[in-house]
C-alpha cells in the first residue's frame, strides 16, 4: 500500500462528485455533504484540488472502475471516489483513493454508522488520505475547545464548549452556570483541565469529556489560573496567587505535589511547555510590561524571548518539532494581534491584521495551522490561519462570544 | 427660591410692629431675631451653596489636570518603552557587532579563557551521529591562534540561534554540535558562556549526566564570571543526584546556597537541602 507516497505540493487531487448507490434524498444528501466537507478537509491541508470547470469536461463514468486517462487528461495525479447510501438511518460509505498515473488504487475505505453525522466521515476519510501524504498528520478530526456566554442568563457567566475543527457540531462541557475560562486539552483529548469560579476563588478543575465527571486540582490554595497540560500528560502547570504573588507553579496531572518554578515580585502567567518538556513559556511583567519568556522546566534559566512592543501575552509553542517557533498575543500599534517568534532566525512575523483585536493563540496538534479569538464592537469570534498568516477563516462556531480557543489533539481513544 | 421666604419674613415682622404693647416688646424682638436668623441661614445657604458649586467646579479642574497627567504618564510610558526597545536592539547590534570584531581580533591574539578542543567533553552521541552528515567539519579541534574565523564561517548570532532552535526541537546532538562549533568560532563573545552552559543543558535532557556535569565543570573553569553560574551548579546538583551521587549534589547545592543566596537557583538548592 504504501509504496506510492504522495507528494503533496506536486499532487492534484480530483474529488469529483460522491455517488449516491440509491436514489433516495437521504442518500443524495449524504453524499452532497461528504463532498462538500471533503473538498473543504483537503484544500485546508493545503493539497491541491483540480478545480470544478476541468472536472466537468470528464466524460460519465464508472467511479468504481475509473477511465484513468480521462483524468491523466485534466492533470490530476490522486482520485478520490465516493459512494455512499443511507439505510434505516445508517450512512454507508465507500471511498477509494487512486493514483492515477499508477492507475490503480491505493486506499479503499469502507465506513458505517449513524446517518447523523457524514461530516466525521469525510474527516476520517481525509485523515486516512493526508497519512499517505509526505505533508504530516492530518486534523480533519480534531476538535477545538472554547469559551462561550451563549447560554448565559445573565450574559457574564461563561462555559466551555467543544467544536470540530472547521467550526461544525459545538456541544457544551461544564454546566455549573459560573464562570468557566482558559480550556486546555490534555494530550490524550480525554479531558480539558480549566479555570473555573464556581468556588468564589478561581481554581484548576479537570473536566472528564467522556464520563461527564468534573474534579479540582487546587482546592482554593490561592487563586489559580490558566492550566496547560506538559506534552506526556504527566504534569500541570498553572498560575497561582498561594505563596501572595502569582507565580507559575507545576503539579502532577491530579494536582498532587504542587511546586513552586518563578519568585518573580512581578506577575507570573499563562504557562504552556515546550514541545520536548523541556521548556515552558510564559508572561511575565518583572520588567514593567507583559513579556514572554522562557525558562526550564525546573525555572532556571530564565530568558527574555520578546523585545519589540510594550504587550506581548498568551504564548504558545508550536507543538511540531519542525517548527522552532512562539505564537503569542502582542499590541502592535495600538491593536492586538497574534504574532510568531521563529527562534533560529529571530524574526517576528504578523499572522492577523486589521480583524479587530486577536487574541490569545492555540495550535493544531500539526502545528500547520493556529486558532485564536477576534474581536471587534463587542462581538467575539474563533479564527484559523495557517502558521503563515494565509488565508484567516473565521469559525461558525455559533452565537455569543466565542473566544480562548483551544486546539485539541486527534480524535480520542475511545 | 430661599429669596422669597426671606421677603415674606419681613413683611410679617414690619406688620407686627405697630401693635406692639410692652408686654409684646419681647415678642417682637424675638420675631427680629428670628427673621434675622433666618436671613443669615438663607445668607448662608446661598453662600454654601456657592461654595459647593466652587467646589464642584474645582473638582472638575482637578480631574482634568488629573487626566491629563495621567495620558502625560502613559503617553511617558510607552515613550520610554519605545526607547527602552531601541536600546535594547541598539544593544543587540552592538554585541553582535563585538562578537564579529573579537572574531576577528583573534587572527592578532589568541583568546586568553578559552581552552581549545582538548578539554571538551566528547561529542554526545557521537556515535549515533553519521559522521559529518550535518555537521560542520572538524568539531573539537579550535581555530588555531593568529587565525579568524573564515570568511564563510556563519555570523554568531545567527549560529547561536540556530543551535537553540535546535535544542528547542530536541535536537540535541545538532544542538551540541552547533554550540560547540560557536565556541570554536567565537570562544570570548558574551554569548560563548551561554553555549557552553546550554551544552549541558543538551547533554541533562538526553539524561547523559556524566556528561552534563563535566560540560558545567567546563562552565565553571573557563568562564568563572559567568551569570549562568548559580544555574549551571544548581543543575550540575541535579545531575549528580541522577547519577545516584547525592552527597555530592548536597555539597554543590551548599554551594550555591552560600554563594547565591538571592537568586533563583540558590532558593531552590534551600529547598533542595530540606526538602
Amino acid at each position: 500500500m504504501r509504496d506510492i507516497i504522495i507528494g503533496g505540493m506536486s499532487d492534484r487531487f480530483a474529488v469529483p462528485d460522491c455517488a449516491p448507490r440509491k436514489g433516495d434524498e437521504a442518500s443524495n444528501v449524504a453524499c452532497r455533504t461528504l463532498t462538500e466537507v471533503l473538498r473543504n478537509d483537503l484544500k485546508f491541508e493545503s493539497i491541491q484540488l483540480v478545480p470544478d470547470n476541468l472536472m466537468a469536461a470528464i466524460p460519465p463514468q464508472n467511479l468504481d472502475a475509473p477511465n484513468y486517462v480521462d483524468w491523466q487528461g485534466i492533470n490530476a495525479t490522486m482520485l478520490v471516489t465516493m459512494r455512499a447510501w443511507v439505510t434505516g438511518g445508517e450512512l454507508t460509505v465507500e471511498a477509494k483513493l487512486h493514483a492515477v498515473n499508477a492507475g490503480k488504487a491505493i486506499l479503499a475505505k469502507r465506513y458505517a454508522g449513524k446517518a447523523d453525522n457524514p461530516r466525521f466521515f469525510a474527516h476520517q476519510l481525509s485523515d486516512e488520505i493526508m497519512a499517505l501524504t509526505n505533508i504530516g498528520k492530518g486534523v480533519a478530526r480534531t476538535k477545538i475547545a472554547f469559551v462561550s456566554n451563549r447560554d448565559s442568563e445573565n450574559g457574564r457567566t461563561k462555559e466551555l464548549y467543544i467544536m470540530d475543527y472547521d467550526g461544525y457540531n459545538p456541544r457544551r462541557i461544564t454546566v455549573n452556570k459560573d464562570i468557566n475560562i482558559t480550556p486546555a486539552w490534555s494530550p490524550d483529548g480525554r479531558s480539558l483541565a480549566y479555570t473555573s469560579y464556581r468556588r468564589k476563588s478561581p481554581d484548576i478543575f479537570l473536566a472528564s469529556i467522556f464520563e461527564g465527571k468534573s474534579s479540582n486540582l487546587t482546592n482554593g490554595s490561592g487563586q489559580n489560573f490558566a492550566p496547560s497540560f506538559s506534552p506526556d500528560g504527566k504534569r500541570i502547570a498553572y498560575s497561582s496567587t498561594r505563596g501572595g504573588n502569582s507565580e507559575i507553579w507545576v503539579a502532577n496531572a491530579d494536582g498532587s505535589g504542587p511546586r513552586k518554578l518563578t519568585s518573580s515580585p512581578g506577575l507570573d502567567t499563562a504557562p504552556v511547555w515546550s514541545p520536548t518538556g523541556q521548556e515552558i513559556a510564559f508572561t511575565s511583567d518583572r520588567a514593567g510590561t507583559p513579556q514572554i519568556y522562557v525558562m526550564d522546566s525546573e525555572g532556571l534559566n530564565v530568558r527574555r524571548l520578546t523585545n519589540v512592543g510594550n504587550w506581548n501575552d498568551a504564548p504558545a509553542w508550536n507543538p511540531a518539532k519542525q517548527f522552532s517557533e512562539i505564537a503569542y498575543t502582542s499590541r502592535i500599534e495600538g491593536g492586538f494581534n497574534i504574532a510568531i517568534v521563529d527562534f533560529a532566525t529571530r524574526q517576528v512575523r504578523q499572522i492577523t491584521e486589521g480583524r479587530g483585536s486577536c487574541e490569545y493563540p492555540s495550535w493544531a496538534p500539526s502545528g500547520r495551522h493556529l486558532t485564536f479569538a477576534c474581536g471587534r464592537g463587542g462581538k467575539w469570534q474563533i479564527g484559523v490561519a495557517d502558521r503563515d498568516g494565509r488565508s484567516v477563516t473565521m469559525l461558525p462556531a455559533g452565537p455569543g462570544k466565542n473566544e480562548q480557543p483551544d486546539w485539541g489533539p486527534g480524535p480520542a481513544l475511545q | 427660591m430661599k429669596f422669597p421666604r426671606l421677603v415674606l419674613t419681613a413683611v410679617l415682622v414690619a406688620g407686627l410692629a405697630p401693635l406692639a404693647s410692652a408686654a409684646n416688646k419681647d415678642m417682637e424682638r424675638l420675631y427680629v431675631q428670628i427673621a434675622t436668623l433666618q436671613g443669615q441661614i438663607a445668607d448662608m445657604q446661598r453662600a454654601s451653596e456657592e461654595s459647593l458649586k466652587e467646589i464642584r467646579r474645582l473638582n472638575e479642574v482637578l480631574a482634568e489636570q488629573n487626566a491629563n497627567l495621567q495620558k502625560g504618564v502613559h503617553d511617558q510610558r510607552v515613550q520610554s518603552e519605545a526607547l527602552q526597545a531601541s536600546v535594547r536592539e541598539l544593544n543587540e547590534q552592538i554585541s553582535e557587532l563585538k562578537e564579529r570584531m573579537d572574531g576577528m581580533r583573534q587572527a592578532a591574539a589568541p583568546p586568553t579563557v578559552y581552552t581549545p578542543g582538548g578539554a571538551a567533553p566528547p561529542v554526545a552521541g557521537a556515535g549515533t551521529v553519521p559522521p559529518g552528515a550535518t555537521v560542520p567539519p572538524a568539531v573539537g579541534t579550535t581555530v588555531p591562534p593568529g587565525t579568524a574565523p573564515p570568511a564563510n564561517a556563519p555570523p554568531p548570532r545567527e549560529l547561536y540561534s540556530q543551535a537553540y532552535a535546535d535544542y528547542a526541537r530536541g535536537n540535541y546532538d545538532l544542538a551540541i554540535q552547533e554550540y560547540r562549533e560557536y565556541l570554536r568560532l567565537y570562544p570570548s563573545t558574551d554569548f560563548s558562556d551561554n553555549a557552553q552552559y546550554w551544552i549541558g543543558e543538551c547533554l541533562y535532557s538526553k539524561q547523559r549526566f556524566a556528561e552534563a556535569v563535566e560540560a558545567w565543570d567546563e562552565l565553571l573553569r573557563t568562564y568563572p564570571a559567568s551569570d549562568k553560574l548559580p544555574d549551571a551548579r544548581l543543575k550540575k546538583g541535579m545531575a549528580l543526584e541522577r547519577l545516584g551521587r547525592r552527597r555530592d549534589a548536597l555539597a554543590e547545592y551548599r554551594v550555591v546556597v552560600e554563594r547565591y543566596p538571592n537568586s533563583e537557583a540558590g532558593r531552590k538548592a534551600r529547598e533542595r537541602l530540606s526538602p
